[in-house]
Parts: structure tokens; C-alpha cells; sequence
């Protein structure tokens, strides 16, 4: 996604390709269990986009495990 | 010329590019020297190719044949038609798994093929230092070796068969071949034949196999691309030599696209190297102790045996990426050597490993050895690879540059050598950098030199030349694995001699009469100090910039960082993000050194006064992610980001700043209008209709949801988190940046709960951190949001509390 970059029209498809390559495959073999982390906004935003798996910030992940 | 070039075009399947920007980027290599091309072709078939040559036949003009444009002797440089089949030729075709033989496309990467063939227990040994992204093709071109020749050999011994299209546009197949399958090829009129019937008319001339003998490198030399091969030819039987069979094809290994123009590649592969690898890592307070230890050493059957010197080793401190690496090297060595033994079980192993270490206590030159197994070994290997790379790292002028950094002798010879190379780098003033294969003799030392300095350029000759007198007094190769290119060539006649250097001569005019392949490049060379990356003696060229660009001397010099090393053009398949953008298009133009080279191009030969206002600018930044793989992973430490964030900055200043741009930069401004009515801003984002006008007229892209925007009090949320406790607790400052504010407020609550939890005690510091003004060019809106937060950064600093953030892209904004 790259901040705005993936939310470009012109840059959309080459945004979904770069994820494509590795992101996508990588989370898509992950079964539900699989806790996605992402800290950037728009990295989560892409995961989104790409996957549809909601990836969780870091901090989110270790607040809930400390909860 | 353009008319032809544009009838030329709508003949080809593939493109032709005959624009500026396509020049601009296949005018150099990684080498010093830089040539317009006259267009950049990129063949999708066969066809394509030979309609190339039929151009380049009927207008006298040359093909130079390109895959990673990764060599570092100027063999990709000229002024003809660059034809890159690193795109469209990039197929693996056949395996033969009982013969152990793959047959592949000129522009298949050497590290890809590996991963391919690995499953199957196979692979291609030679192995460079720009294995992951280099090509079969240039491999072939250049007769490639690398750090495990020792062990397996070069390019030349892997090859079996090369499918060809000769300079008159005929086929032609070069594998080994009987003296009865060569006399019926000789019965035709084709090209082929007529390659046959001279060289066998050459070769058989007792005089001339005399002159060859006597005159090539010494054939122990294993590494020796001196001109073309015809020493090699002389081991078949139809020249006086044992094998039953001659292969041209070892001629056209190391031959740089002169002689045919490759298109299939069979290649012999090796059973996969033994699992279980020990690497001792000797070190030396002394260069002469480490160059006395190889021949000892070698001794044993080794995997590797390179050297490194301190200056190399000093390189890699300052490289974010190779710190790591440097876990293994104690104290600080002169020079080390990194001796690999590999066996199938830990016993054998073992073995190796006492063997090697008694020879190397007997010779008790070394002071530590530690032994490396596992992963550390690549991680050895990783330092040692990013050594020339990272040789261009010097900031300046002053480079590390390549003219006679591939010398091979014979490792006996290899200390007294380096004693007068020594002796010579002193009576010019140079401390040379030394980083060899030793094991295979070869050294790979550069002179430091300032080739835009017209003084430095007469050394720059001087000292080839003396080397080149030196290697000759050994009887070495001038080039080990690197080739003539343009920096060697000239001195052919010196190395083998003027009759020998004649006899290349000839061997050119059987191919390629008419000179289209690669012109300039073995015989009748370019000479060595003309055609440089730099115009000689110029005024440097002042430029200013909002950016500080100061630790590289300025954007200009920022761009010249780039050696064209092209570690930018390794794909996904490989480790490292560097580059996405090329990851996806495959385009040298999308590449860190594209972006890198076409910067230096445009703002070295302005055409306005503002030397950023170019479209070609524009184009090559366009797919930049500003991700920042390239700040840590080009070995040069080419940061494309800064450079793209100053050239939109400067670009729009002259050419006014886009609609799109502006709701990006002031994103921040609008979500906070937009969450102080964020009911109906969410609401207008849900709506399809209403979301899909605001992206049209914005340029957003419709498969895009826009981010919803909230309004939350974290102040209110951190008081009534808080939690009443009389123990002491530490005070760290939580930075809730514009995304957390507005956007992700749950993760801004989740940093609150975590902190807390954890027993801290919690300030916040709102701020917009100027990210969005950054990425869009918004320079001195950024610098102004960037100032006044580092004084509140300077404030917490000076009080000792840490700031914390949860957007990394918010926080490097800073």
C-alpha cells in the first residue's frame, strides 16, 4: 500500500501485485488461527484489501494478552 | 537515424525504445564508463533478434547484447543497439535429469535456477557475487566463475551447447562435435562453415598452436579470460590435443556477445555439494602471512579459500544490513581467509576439519581461527559477497575503481606477486583494497582514484599498465573472471603477444565480419580512458536542495553512489525487499539503479534551469513505494525515498501541485474537519455512490475503501484508565501521531492498556508528524510540522523519557 500509494488509481494494480507476490500467498497459507501482525496503518489496510484477514497492530495483540 | 529506428520498431514484436530516459539507463553498466546507446531493443523471439542483426548489418551499426547490465569492465556499453533479453528470454526449456543437463534462455537468473534444480539434487556451480540477480547469458558472455571455481570450475567448463544466430542471421548450434560431424558442416556454404574451415585452418598451423602455448596465461591458471579462448580450442585432438571432440562454444564462453548472439544455453550441472559444511576463518595480523597460508592450504580439497582485507572489513561497519555478519571476526585482522570443507556425515566432516587446522597450526601464521558451521557460514559468505558492493561506499569522488582488480596467477606466485602489485599501489600512493579468490590466485584489488579529475585518469592508465607488465612477468591472466571489456582489451597485445592478438583478430573477422557484434569489446578496442561515467575536468554541478543531502556531498553525489552493482534487480524469489516495484514490471527503470542512474543523467545535463523538471524524472519515480528497502539493502546505501521526496518537492514546485496531491498532504487536515462530523463523513464513505464520485474526482482508486475517520478523547480514555498505585513508576511519553488520532483509534487505546498494564506511567504527545506532507513532495510543510515537533522531542529527551509510538511511518517522519 505504501501509505498513499496503493489508494492512487493509477498505482492500485501495481500495489495489488506487489502484495500479490509474497504478502498475500504468505497470509492465505496461514490458517484462522494465525494471529496477523502488522504495525503500519496502511499495511493493515492493504492485508485488508488483499486478503481480507484483519491484521492487528503489535501493541493490540500483546494488550490483549495482557488483559 | 530515428526514421529507421521507428520503421525498425513497428517491425519488431518487441519494443524498441529510442527515448531519452531508455538511453539514459542502458548507458552504463558497473563499470566507469558510460555511451549513449542509440535505442534499447527488447527481442520477445528469435525472429526479433534476427531482424536486429539484419539492421544493424545494413546500417553498420553495433548490437550489444545485455542481460543484468551487471559487468564491471564496460562490456554492456556502447554506442549501438542495447538488446536486453533479460525480459522476454527468460525460460527454462528442458532438463535432462539422467545427463544432468538443463537447457535455459540467455536471461534466466543463476540464483533461480538453483532454486529450480535444487528439489532435484542438481545444480550450476559458478557462482558470482551477483548471483541473484545476474543471468545465464552475461554468465556465458563473461565466462563467470566466482568463489567455488575451486571446487567446480567456470562458466566455460558447465557449458555443452550454445544455440546461436550468427551476424548473418543464420543458426548456428556450437557443442562438441567429431571431426566427421565437423567435415560435413564444413561441405556447406553457410556462416558456420566457414568458421569451421578457417579456424581449423588457423589452429592446425604449428607455428600459431606455438605462439599460443607460449604466450597464454599459464594453463594451471584455471580462472583466465584473456581475449578469446583459443588456448582452449587447442585440447581437442584436431589440434594437437587429447579430447576426441572441439567445442566452439568454450570459444564463445568469456567472448562478451563478439563472436554470435546466444539464445539457448545447455549447461552440464553438478550433484548438489555435500550437506554438512565447517568454515575455519584464519586470521592475520599481516597480508603477507594470509597470502602465505593459501598454498599450504590449499592443499586440502576446499570449498572456498577467499580473503578479505581490513579495508573491506572496515566497509561493512558502517552498512545497517552487515553488521550482523561481522560476528565471526575478531580483534582487528590485516586480513582473514575463509576456508570451507564439506563432507556428507559429521565424522568426515570432522575430519576435514582437523586436517585443515593442523596444516594451519603447523603454519602458525595465523593469531585465531574460529570454526563457522550452519547458517553462520552463510552469513560469512553474506559479508564477503556485499564486499563489492560496498566498495563503492566511499563518500566523494574518490572511488574504488575497477581496472585491475581481476588479475589470476598462479597461487605459488600469488605472495610475490602481491609483494610488487604492492610495491607499485606505493610508488603511486595507493592503499590498495585486497579481496581475493585466492584460492584460485586471483586478486581483486582497486585502486582508489577520482576519475573525474583529468590527473587521476593518467593514473588510472599508469597503473593498468603497469599491472598488466606485472601480470605478464608472472604469466597470470589479466582478467580472471571479470573480462576485457572496454578497461582490459587494449592490452591484449601486451598480454599474449601482437601475432596472438592477430590471430583474435582473425577469429572476429570469421565471425562477425562486419563487425555488429558488441564493436570495440576484445579487438579493435574502445580505448581504456575515454567514455568515462564523467565528463573529465568538469564544473561540478551545484544544486540545491530543501533535503540535506550533506552526508553524501550533495543529491548529485547521493545518485553517483550507485556503482551499478544491481542488487536492485533481484526478484521476489530472492531475501530482501528491495524493490518491489521492479519485483512487479521487470523494468530496469523501476530498479534503485535506474532511478539512480537517470537522477545522475538529468541533473548532470539539465535542460531548464530547474534541472528536476523533467518527465523522465517523473517516470522513474512514479512506481518509487518510498518503502526504504533500498536504504538498507543497496550495498551503496542509494536511498530512493529522499531522493524521490526532493524530486517531487522540486518538481512541483515548477509545475504546480496536483488536486490529489494536496488531499493526500492535507489528509490529516481533512479527517480532522471530517471526524468532527464523522457520523456523516462515515456515512458518505459507506454510501457506494457517494464514496465512488469523492474517489473519481479525487483519483482514488474505486476498489479502495476510504478509511473511516473517528473523533476520540484519549485524554478522557487515560484518566480513566489509570489506575491509583504508590509504587514508583517509570514515565514514558505515548506519541498518538494523525493515523491513530483519527483513524486507528483502537490501537492509539490498545497502546494506552498496554502501557498502563505494564506498570508505566502514560503522557500523550498529539502531533502530526508531516508523513503525508513528505510522501507527496510537501517539503517545507513537512519541515515546518518536523521542527516544531522535534522541539517537544528535544524537551521529553532532555527529561529522560522515552516516546513511543505506534505508526512506524508517523515515527521515521522525525
Amino acid at each position: 500500500m505504501a501509505g498513499s500509494f496503493g489508494y492512487e488509481k493509477e498505482h492500485y494494480e501495481t500495489s495489488m501485485k506487489v502484495g500479490g507476490l509474497k504478502l498475500f500467498p504468505a497470509i492465505n497459507n496461514t490458517g484462522p488461527e494465525t494471529i496477523i501482525a502488522a504495525n503500519g496503518t496502511s499495511c493493515r489496510h492493504q492485508i485488508f484489501d488483499g486478503t481480507k484477514r484483519v491484521a492487528q497492530h503489535p501493541v493490540s495483540i500483546l494488550a490483549k494478552a495482557l488483559k | 537515424m530515428n526514421l529507421l529506428l521507428s520503421h525498425l520498431k513497428e517491425e519488431l514484436q518487441g519494443e524498441l525504445k529510442i527515448d531519452g530516459l531508455y538511453k539514459s539507463l542502458y548507458a552504463t553498466d558497473a563499470s566507469v564508463y558510460r555511451k549513449l546507446p542509440l535505442a534499447v531493443a527488447f527481442p520477445e523471439t528469435k525472429d526479433d533478434i534476427k531482424k536486429l542483426i539484419a539492421f544493424a548489418r545494413e546500417h553498420k551499426i553495433g548490437l550489444i547484447p545485455r542481460t543484468a547490465g551487471t559487468s564491471l569492465a564496460g562490456q554492456c556499453v556502447g554506442d549501438g543497439i542495447v538488446v536486453d533479453v533479460s525480459r522476454h528470454f527468460t525460460q527454462i526449456l528442458d532438463l535432462d535429469q539422467e545427463r544432468k543437463q538443463v537447457t535455459v534462455q540467455p536471461g534466466v537468473i543463476r540464483d533461480e535456477l538453483n532454486l529450480y534444480l535444487k528439489p532435484l539434487g542438481l545444480f550450476f556451480d559458478p557462482n558470482t557475487s551477483t548471483s541473484n540477480r545476474c543471468m545465464i547469458g552475461g554468465m556465458v558472455g563473461n565466462n563467470s566463475s566466482g568463489t567455488t571455481s575451486i571446487q567446480y570450475g567456470v562458466t566455460r567448463d558447465k557449458v555443452v551447447s550454445l544455440k546461436t544466430i550468427l551476424s548473418d542471421g543464420s543458426e548456428a548450434e556450437f557443442k562438441a562435435r567429431t571431426e566427421s560431424e565437423i567435415t560435413e558442416i564444413r561441405k556447406s556454404d553457410s556462416l558456420e562453415a566457414f568458421i569451421y574451415k578457417n579456424l581449423s585452418k588457423e589452429l592446425i598451423q604449428e607455428e600459431i598452436i606455438n605462439e599460443i602455448v607460449e604466450e597464454f596465461p599459464k594453463p594451471s591458471i584455471h580462472r583466465r579470460n584473456t581475449g578469446y579462448a583459443v588456448d582452449e580450442l587447442l585440447k581437442s585432438e584436431l589440434f594437437g590435443g587429447k579430447e576426441p571432440t572441439l567445442n566452439l562454444g568454450e570459444l564463445l564462453c568469456g567472448s562478451e556477445g563478439t563472436l554470435a548472439f546466444t539464445t539457448e544455453i545447455t549447461l552440464q550441472l553438478d550433484d548438489l555439494p555435500p550437506k554438512l559444511s565447517a568454515m575455519v576463518v584464519t586470521h592475520y595480523h599481516t597480508l603477507e602471512d594470509c597470502l602465505l597460508d593459501v598454498v599450504p592450504v590449499m592443499q586440502h580439497s576446499l570449498y572456498l579459500c577467499e580473503m578479505m582485507d581490513k579495508v573491506i572489513l572496515d566497509c561493512t561497519k558502517n552498512n545497517r544490513s552487515q553488521l550482523a555478519n561481522r560476528f565471526f571476526v575478531e580483534g582487528d585482522p590485516a586480513a582473514l581467509l575463509m576456508l570451507q570443507v564439506s563432507a556428507d556425515d559429521e565424522q568426515a566432516l570432522d575430519t576435514e576439519v582437523k586436517k585443515l587446522m593442523s596444516t594451519i597450526e603447523k603454519s602458525g601464521l595465523s593469531y585465531a581461527n574460529p570454526v563457522l558451521i550452519g547458517e553462520n557460514i552463510n552469513k560469512a559468505i553474506e559479508l564477503r559477497k556485499a564486499g563489492l558492493g560496498l566498495l563503492g561506499n566511499i563518500v566523494g569522488d574518490m572511488k574504488a575503481v575497477a581496472c585491475i582488480e581481476d588479475t589470476a596467477v598462479a597461487v605459488e606466485d600469488l605472495k610475490d606477486f602481491i609483494g610488487e602489485f604492492t610495491q607499485i599501489m606505493k610508488g603511486y600512493g595507493q592503499s590498495a583494497v585486497y579481496y581475493a579468490h585466492a584460492g584460485a590466485g586471483e586478486l581483486h584489488l582497486r585502486p582508489i582514484l577520482n576519475l573525474k579529475k583529468s590527473t587521476d585518469v593518467k593514473l588510472f592508465r599508469e597503473i593498468t599498465t603497469d599491472v598488466a607488465k606485472l601480470t605478464k612477468k608472472y604469466k597470470g591472466s589479466f582478467s580472471g573472471e571479470h573480462g576485457d571489456g572496454i578497461v582490459r582489451a587494449e592490452f591484449l597485445p601486451l598480454m599474449i603477444g601482437q601475432k596472438n592478438y592477430d590471430l583474435l583478430k582473425r577469429v572476429k573477422s570469421y565471425f562477425d565480419p562486419l563487425n555488429i557484434f558488441n564493436p570495440g569489446k576484445i579487438v579493435d578496442a574502445y580505448p581504456m580512458d575515454e567514455s568515462f561515467r564523467y565528463e573529465i575536468d568538469r564544473k561540478e554541478p551545484q544544486i540545491e536542495t530543501l533535503m540535506d543531502f550533506s552526508d553524501s556531498e550533495g543529491i548529485l553525489k547521493a545518485a553517483e553512489k550507485c556503482n551499478g552493482s544491481g542488487d536492485c534487480r533481484k526478484t521476489h524469489l530472492m531475501n530482501g525487499a528491495m524493490c518491489p516495484s521492479y519485483h512487479v514490471t521487470k523494468n530496469e527503470k523501476d530498479t534503485t539503479r535506474g532511478r539512480a542512474n537517470a537522477l545522475r543523467e538529468f541533473l548532470t545535463n539539465p535542460d531548464k534551469p530547474n534541472a528536476f523538471d523533467r518527465k523522465e524524472l517523473k517516470e522513474v519515480f512514479d512506481l518509487c513505494l518510498s518503502c526504504k528497502a533500498c536504504a538498507s539493502e543497496c550495498p551503496s546505501n542509494v536511498d530512493v525515498a529522499t531522493l524521490k521526496a526532493e524530486f517531487l518537492y522540486q518538481y512541483q514546485e515548477s509545475n504546480g501541485y496536483p488536486l490529489r496531491g494536496k488531499l493526500f498532504a492535507y489528509n490529516t487536515a481533512l479527517n480532522k474537519l471530517g471526524s468532527k462530523v464523522y457520523g456523516l463523513t462515515n456515512a458518505v464513505y459507506d454510501s457506494k455512490m457517494l464514496s465512488g464520485l469523492l474517489k473519481k474526482a479525487s483519483g482514488v482508486a474505486q476498489e479502495r475503501n476510504l478509511p473511516k475517520v473517528y473523533s476520540f478523547n484519549f485524554d478522557k480514555y487515560l484518566q480513566e484508565s489509570r489506575k491509583e498505585e504508590h509504587k514508583p513508576r517509570t514515565k514514558v511519553v505515548l506519541y498518538i501521531d494523525e493515523f491513530t488520532k483519527y483513524l486507528d483509534i483502537e490501537v492509539g487505546k490498545d497502546a494506552i492498556d498496554l502501557l498502563l498494564g505494564l506498570g508505566y506511567e502514560v503522557d500523550l504527545f498529539y502531533a502530526e508528524s508531516g508523513r503525508t506532507f513528505l510522501s507527496k513532495g510537501f517539503l517545507k510543510q513537512a519541515k515546518r510540522l518536523v521542527e516544531s515537533n522535534s522541539e517537544k522531542l528535544y524537551d521529553f529527551a532532555s527529561k529522560g523519557w522515552p516516546v513511543l509510538g505506534p505508526e512506524p511511518s508517523a515515527i521515521l517522519s522525525f
